[in-house]
């Protein structure tokens, strides 16, 4: 099943996203430091969720090719990664809110 | 500023190495923002998840480009490590860290031994697979709970389980380390997120440095030689371990 090249353009396209964003915020920050902060803070969390949304892209591709063996082992790696977000949904709503 | 610069040239330094023998870099990452940067060893800890992640997917996206990522035993095997350091994290507080010590030094010096000699082109036989597959899901639980232990990463154990046991080519190892590093770092980070650790500036130097340094390190691995790949990746191994033997005899070398 080829799923690299689709897969690692995924990763690129929300990557390059979130660095340019990060740049911006950057000069965003000398103008205004607490909204770039607040931005900044915000796309770190971003940053930190590629790798579910990267993992999520690769459960729905599985399920329309059928590979129920990788569609078991995808789904049991984003139920303990969505688990542990969801587990401190609270916290991360007061660390931006801080 | 000159910390945020200096935080970038050592991100790009250790993003290079650590993309070209699939391992996340923490390790490496962390004494020299506790010795260097100055940072407390939580602070330090943070930023350097921030680093893994951007060095794992940077390399991600030059891997699975070129096909090199394994996605069905990297996530087979990611549940195992996954479930591993769980159960290790648990049990640490009643088994001996010296004695884990010397055994993690004992199976890394091993490994090391056992990668210079492989030959690459040995294949596995069909009916041998599915052996492999079980012996490495062990491989990967033991390094999980090793990793949950002992607090190091398991990047460092991942790739001579996917070579050894598994029968991978290097590169492929390599690749598909990387991928399961992204998983499990992301994991990591969100919990030293939302507890306020992270410098939201050092962070993102961090990123940056990682990303651009992995992007080279991952290209240079694709062209590099898989002889040569497991050499490096043999030293890297040595080194751990020594480092590992010559804490347990109370000599720090970072201090």
């Amino acid at each position: 099943m080829v799923l690299g090249r689709p897969y690692s353009k995924l990763i690129k396209t929300l990557m390059y996203g979130a660095l340019s964003v990060t740049l911006l915020t950057l000069v965003v920050t000398v103008l205004n430091t607490e909204l770039g902060t607040i931005i900044i803070k915000l796309c770190l969390l971003f940053f930190i969720f590629i790798p579910p949304i990267s993992i999520t892209y690769l459960v729905f591709k599985s399920f329309i090719r059928k590979d129920h063996t990788m569609l078991i082992f995808l789904i049991t790696i984003l139920v303990i990664i969505v688990s542990n977000i969801l587990t401190n949904i609270h916290l991360i709503v007061q660390h931006l809110l801080k | 500023m000159i910390t945020a610069f200096l935080l970038f040239a050592i991100a790009t330094c250790i993003g290079m190495v650590s993309a070209a023998l699939g391992i996340g870099g923490g390790s490496l990452m962390v004494p020299f923002l506790v010795f260097l940067v100055g940072l407390d060893v939580k602070h330090a800890i943070a930023v350097s998840l921030f680093s893994v992640v951007s060095t794992s997917l940077s390399a991600t996206i030059v891997y699975s480009r070129r096909e090199l990522v394994n996605f069905k035993y990297g996530s087979l095997l990611e549940i195992f490590s996954v479930v591993g350091a769980i159960v290790g994290s648990n049990i640490a507080i009643i088994v001996d860290e010296r004695l884990l010590k010397i055994a993690f030094s004992m199976i890394l010096a091993y490994s090391a031994y056992r990668l210079l000699r492989k030959n690459e082109n040995k294949t596995l036989l069909k009916n041998s697979v599915k052996r492999s597959l079980t012996l490495s899901s062990l491989g990967s639980f033991a390094a999980g709970s090793l990793s949950g232990m002992l607090g190091i990463g398991g990047g460092v154990l991942k790739v001579p389980i996917m070579v050894l046991l598994l029968g991978l080519p290097i590169k492929v190892a390599i690749a598909t380390s990387e991928f399961m590093i992204s998983l499990t770092a992301s994991t990591a980070a969100l919990t030293y997120y939302v507890r306020g650790y992270v410098n939201p500036y050092f962070a993102v130097a961090a990123i940056f440095g990682s990303f651009i340094g992995a992007s080279v390190g991952s290209t240079v691995a694709v062209k590099t030689k898989p002889k040569i790949l497991r050499i490096m990746l043999s030293a890297l191994l040595i080194i751990f371990s020594t480092t590992m033997i010559l804490s347990c005899l109370g000599v720090e070398i970072w201090s």
